[in-house]
């Protein structure tokens, strides 16, 4: 297991290499840099000067090189867009925040979604299980924004029970947490729902009943609890996806966080600050699976990994 | 990052499925039940105090020291909230075009400020005069004024603020290199040292300006002269990071800055060492960042006090719409034209529109008027000519029938030109420079119109504003491209007749032939236009002749169809009620403003009171 | 259980709805699908929800193609005259400007006095073709890479599923704005981008599709008996991963429009005046919510009916070609 784990991290690194690559190129290909040019055009010496500011004037190859250098000492550069602060402080302040915010929104996905799902698979084909597959499909139709808008809407400005926004007090965090959790307890009760019903129709469960036991009991120890192992890799990816925010939700509740910075990056032509959170980003990933994988050995022991 | 990105984005498209549905039921109706700000005196703890205990009631004074008008608040409310975008570096000369909220509470103070009608007025310059040849300026300041540690504002400050500005690596030199000083550009580009620039101290207090030619209107573009402090800048290079060390935080104006907290918030206290004209009144000002769309909600949810004025569109079209619906909020608004011009501007060089037909068909095939009327309401008046009304040598009245709407002559010029109903003309691509909605909006409006009268197919194009730069710079260095048919505005730098024709040329330089290398932003060139523009530039002291000058060259640039002129925008802003002061005195036009700053630092003007404006 | 898999072709994973979405299709190819015949016809108009979707696409489909005559109009070389939709897109200025819902426009007009009913039935061809055609783009490029990565395994399947991973994690945005300086922003151009970075899920899923399919016993068998690796590929192989793969196309279109929503918001989607949902709620729709609701609430509906359409569909169509449950009803 040990060893395994460390392949799939060792194979993670050719991976990156390529990834920064590519990205170092797409983004020095796109034009623009991270300059604001005014009412007027650059002359071409004022621009050679910009350049030259940002390190910009030399080869790419030697661009890439003095970055690749940087990062093996863990220093990913400064921030172009906020040039008093480095890639690595600038997401280690602003990631505490967008994570709390994630984590709050993943326990009330999960809190609510899993009931549901399960309600709907044990009461298959009633009306409440419709209710609550048109629910979770509308939670895929409206995502957390279109939330996030009503709920200032009914909340802020027309029940007056919170501000619109910001981020320091526990009143200020319901809406944003609310909008963010919609989108993901819906794939949660959907994907619950699927995996149970599957599993109620598995023969060990015909057999568990047939044996007499208590609907119940067979409902804990056999239906659920394999129920939930193919949810691992359903699940998985929610984290790092909630935990690293979204510009909108941040946006729409003033939540000062890391979500903008995926998008704003690349409109300021961040570059140090584009391929970090690209870095970020694969190394996140990455590193979810393999625990998905691990976590899935543990709860499966028919699956090994090669 | 492929989630990242992709899913958001259309999440925030999808939000008003629902949030139209209510904003669009409750927010038409006027809400008496509302308790906005509007009316403060109705809250209880104050209402009773104030018309029988006027005598035992303390004056309100802030930590500066002034003294508030009878009817202000206490002193715990006189603090301003704005919505603002957090910027990149914290000076001036480093982020003017960057969402400027250090130009927009002046924490720093300039030499000369413009009043409301943009006339250069004395702040930390007392006085100035010209030689007789017009070539050197002599600026005399005030000797008691200091910075918010005590040290004296100096000659020494003003000739370093000069010298810095002299740097290439920020996106505003090309302003500051209007003024014409001697050996500037040879100092920016480094190939002669600071010490040579024309701009040189005589003592303490007094400095002088030299210049390449004559340049009458150098005490203009000195109200954006934001002086910097030497002794805490020290090196002139250095690209505004200094001001991001809080033991840097020197001010000169009547703010500081108390607190900058990163992704959150600014807040500015009253300078209590600010001894200039323009006293502070407002106690506090809270800069609160955050995106455009959420500014009018929470003007509305009484979190900030002021939006809107400046660059960007906190108040869109249905904002506007909704203001008009109530006579409550109608009150709170303020609107003023700003000196702008929206233009659609051609490749004259290259053909299609190297024919002068072609580009008078499009004058005469754009109804402005009903452009005002449908997607830009609210946002501007019609424009016929690149100077706004009442700019110094502007000719509204004159040049306002040269690109009048005459469909049917539009459609017969275009079968002069040999395109008759559009037939054999290339389809076109409308380019716009990161268009607000209304605008791309308006754009189709004009590529229907387009369609409609002289058979033009056009589509539309928003680009990324840097690569909307980089094609306009490629189009008229190669001479050639597919930036041949763009919309862009121009918003005036100072209030002069040089300032808005500028864009379209200017003096010559010696010897010099190719097209790309003449003055402008723009693929077009005219020899007289440049001539009289450049020889206006040196007139002194008769600004009659010189805006007759640029009144004969504007005439060249509009019957030559340079440009076809959209719209000038108007300004708007909503400011509470209860905000009062002499900002709200009309100028001479009998226009309030509430302009993002430029004429004094605006907080200096406002209180907030107990009654209503 | 997915037992036969190899997961270390997750060392990169695609976006999590089709994570998702993959997951459950891996899930379904365990049992090895039978034909699509009556069976999952009857089983799919049984289920009430899946006829409801499968109503809703139908009824768009129907819009988008009869907005105007374009069918007829194109090979005679005339401009096409509005079916559907009441006048052309792209015709301003006939009626009344931001005109609320009423008896006239049902949907009112625009700030440019345009139809938007109108637009809102050309919306749906531009929206629709776009949903359609990204995918397209997306399939030509993903099934071949997934089959061969799949079917051949080894080096060829190290190639693809490293390919697969660094594709998954390069930013979008920076890709968009690539083709929007490079070759401009449009139609074609929208559609190249979204099929362009859509079709990592479809590869992975037909790489599983096609690894799991290897290892079964009918093709074991085939294999026995003689059959050669083209006429395995042919008979047993490519049908078998269908079923799975068109229950992807059918989530992919909504998913495709969501993906030119957000592109026009940004400015890189459809060159206006051509009206798609996505562009006509991420621009006027979006600024202009506060008062005229109706820009907004329109688009909104449609985008939302849409993926409700397709979404229900995409259930109904794997519960009806799910072979377990032949078995339970």
């Amino acid at each position: 297991m040990g060893r395994y784990i460390l392949m799939r991290l060792a194979g993670l690194i050719p991976v990156l290499l390529i990834l920064s690559m590519i990205t170092f190129a797409l983004m020095h290909e796109v034009p623009g840099g991270p300059w604001k040019e005014g009412q007027r055009p650059f002359s071409e010496e004022q621009l050679a000067a910009l350049r030259a500011r940002y390190g910009l004037d030399k080869p790419l190859w030697q661009q890439y090189l003095i970055w690749i250098s940087g990062v093996v000492q863990l220093d990913f550069g400064m921030s172009f867009k906020h040039p008093d602060e480095s890639v690595i402080g600038l997401i280690s302040r602003t990631w505490p925040v967008t994570a709390h915010l994630g984590l709050m929104a993943l326990l009330v996905a999960f809190g609510t979604g899993l009931p549901l799902g399960i309600i709907a698979a044990i009461k298959q084909n009633s009306w409440l299980d419709y209710l609550v597959t048109l629910v979770s499909t509308l939670g895929f139709v409206m995502p957390h924004f279109v939330w996030g808008i009503l709920f200032i809407l009914i909340f802020a400005l027309t029940l007056k029970w919170v501000p619109t926004g910001g981020w320091d007090t526990p009143r200020q965090w319901i809406l944003p947490v609310l909008a963010y959790s919609l989108a993901p307890m819906a794939t949660i009760a959907r994907y619950t729902r699927a995996s149970i019903i599957e599993v109620m129709r598995a023969d060990y469960v015909r057999t568990a009943r047939a044996k007499g036991l208590g609907e119940r009991s067979v409902m804990l120890r056999h239906v659920l609890r394999n129920a939930m192992i193919p949810l691992l890799t359903v699940f998985g990816p929610l984290v790092p996806d909630l935990i690293t925010g979204s510009i909108f939700i941040e946006a729409i509740f003033r939540v000062p966080g890391l979500g903008k910075f995926w998008v704003t990056s690349t409109f300021d032509r961040d570059y140090p600050m584009i391929i970090g959170l690209t870095m970020l980003w694969a190394v996140l990933i990455a590193i979810t699976y393999l625990i998905t994988d691990v976590l899935y050995v543990f709860a499966d022991p028919r699956i090994r990994l090669k | 990052m492929k989630g990242k990105f992709a899913r958001p984005l259309f999440v925030l498209i999808l939000l008003s499925l629902i949030a139209a549905l209510v904003l669009g039921c409750t927010a038409p109706a006027p809400q008496p039940a509302q308790p906005t700000a509007a009316k403060p005196a109705v809250e209880p703890t104050k209402a009773p105090a104030q018309p029988a205990a006027a005598p035992t009631k303390a004056p309100v004074v802030n930590r500066a020291g002034v003294v508030l008008p009878p009817d202000a608040a206490p002193i715990e409310k006189q603090v301003m909230r704005y919505g603002e975008t957090e910027a990149k570096w914290m000076t001036w000369d480093a982020s003017v075009y960057d969402e400027n909220w250090g130009d927009y509470v002046a924490w720093a103070d300039s030499c000369t400020r413009p009043n409301k009608e943009y006339e250069p007025q004395p702040n930390l310059c007392t006085k100035w005069e010209i030689s007789q040849d017009g070539l050197t300026w002599t600026f005399y300041m005030d000797k008691k004024r200091v910075w918010s540690d005590g040290k004296p504002i100096t000659a020494d400050d003003m000739v370093f603020t000069l010298q810095r500005f002299a740097r290439p690596d920020y996106d505003f030199e090309w302003f500051y290199s209007m003024a014409n000083i001697v050996n500037w550009n040879d100092v920016v580009s480094g190939k002669r040292p600071p010490e040579e620039l024309g701009a040189k101290k005589v003592d303490d207090y007094t400095f002088t300006v030299t210049t390449d030619r004559p340049t009458p209107y150098l005490d203009k573009i000195f109200a954006d002269l934001w002086v910097v402090p030497k002794h805490v800048v020290k090196d002139r290079l250095n690209d505004g990071s200094w001001a991001f060390d809080k033991n840097n935080w020197v001010f000169a104006g009547p703010y500081k800055l108390e607190s900058y907290t990163k992704g959150k918030e600014l807040v500015f206290v009253a300078n209590e060492k600010y001894n200039g004209p323009f006293p502070p009144m407002m106690d506090k000002i809270i800069v609160t960042f955050m995106a455009v769309e959420t500014r009018w909600p929470a003007y509305k949810n009484n979190e900030l006090d002021a939006i809107g004025g400046g660059y960007q569109q906190d108040l869109p079209p249905s904002a506007m719409a909704e203001i008009m619906a109530s006579p409550e909020l109608k009150k709170q608004l303020i609107s003023w034209p700003n000196f702008m011009t929206y233009y659609l501007f051609f490749d004259t060089w290259n053909k299609p529109f190297d024919n002068l037909k072609v580009r008078q068909a499009f004058s005469h095939a754009v109804d402005r008027d009903k452009l005002i009327a449908g997607p830009l309401q609210y946002q501007g008046v019609a424009a016929y000519t690149m100077n706004p009304p009442g700019f110094p040598g502007e000719s509204v009245e004159k040049l306002k029938s040269v690109q009048n709407y005459d469909p049917k002559l539009a459609a017969k010029l275009m079968e002069e030109a040999g395109y008759p109903g559009g037939k054999g003309f290339p389809k076109l691509t409308l380019y716009l420079r990161n268009a607000a909605p209304a605008l791309v909006a308006a754009s189709e409006a004009i590529a229907g119109m387009l369609k409609e009268n002289i058979g033009v197919d056009v589509t539309i194009q928003n680009l990324d504003y840097s690569i909307y730069t980089e094609k306009m710079r490629s189009q008229k260095k190669n001479k050639g491209g597919d930036f041949i048919f763009a919309l862009v505005p121009y918003e005036f730098d100072f209030v002069d007749g040089s300032n808005m024709l500028s864009p379209w040329g200017g003096c010559e330089k010696g010897g010099v032939t190719d097209l790309s290398a003449m003055p402008g932003r723009h693929t077009w060139y005219n020899k007289d236009f440049n001539k009289l523009l450049c020889e206006a530039g040196a007139v002194l002291g008769d600004e009659a002749k010189r805006n007759a000058m640029y009144q004969q060259a504007e005439k060249i640039l509009i019957e030559d169809v340079a440009l076809v002129p959209l719209y000038h925008p108007i300004l708007t802003a909503m400011v509470k009620p209860d905000i009062k002061g002499p900002m709200f005195t009309p100028d001479k036009n009998g226009t309030v403003t509430w302009h993002r700053h430029r004429f004094t630092s605006r907080e200096s003007l406002i209180y907030r009171s107990t009654g209503t404006r | 259980m997915p037992t036969d898999l190899d997961r270390s072709d997750l060392l990169l994973a695609p976006a999590p709805v089709e994570a998702y979405r993959e997951e459950a299709d891996r899930r379904d190819l365990i049992r090895p699908p039978r034909s699509l015949g009556r069976d999952a016809l009857r089983r799919f108009a049984k289920n009430k929800l899946a006829i409801v979707g499968a109503a809703i696409v139908l009824t768009l489909t129907f819009f988008a193609v009869f907005a105007d005559d374009w069918f007829i109009a194109l090979p005679m070389g005339r401009t096409p005259t509005p079916l559907l939709a009441r006048t052309p897109y792209n015709k301003g200025f006939f009626g009344p400007v931001g005109a609320f819902p009423g008896r006239e426009y049902w949907m009112g007009t625009d700030l440019n006095g345009r139809d938007l009913y109108s637009r809102i039935v050309y919306g749906a061809r531009i929206s629709l073709s776009i949903g359609l055609l990204a995918q397209l783009v997306a399939l030509a490029i993903g099934i071949p890479l997934g089959a061969i990565a799949g079917w051949r395994g080894g080096r060829a399947d190290f190639l693809v599923m490293r390919l697969v991973d660094i594709m998954s994690a390069i930013p979008t945005l920076l890709f968009a704005f690539l083709i929007m300086a490079r070759l401009g922003a449009g139609f074609w151009n929208v559609m190249l981008a979204i099929g362009l970075t859509s079709w990592i899920s479809i590869c992975r899923l037909t790489r599983a599709q096609f690894l799991s399919l290897r290892e079964k016993e009918f093709i074991e068998a085939s294999r026995m008996i003689g059959a050669s690796a083209r006429r395995i590929f042919r008979i047993h192989l490519l049908p078998n991963a269908l079923t799975p793969i068109i229950i992807a196309l059918t989530f992919g279109i909504p998913i495709a429009i969501f993906a030119e929503a957000s592109l026009s918001f940004l400015g890189v989607g459809i060159n206006p005046p051509m009206p798609s949902w996505g562009q006509m709620l991420g621009r006027d729709g979006i600024t202009n919510m506060t008062y005229y609701w109706h820009l907004a609430l329109f688009p909104a509906l449609m985008i939302a009916l849409t993926m409700l359409g397709f979404t229900l569909m995409g259930d109904g169509l794997r519960d009806a070609l799910d072979p377990k449950m032949i078995n339970t009803k």
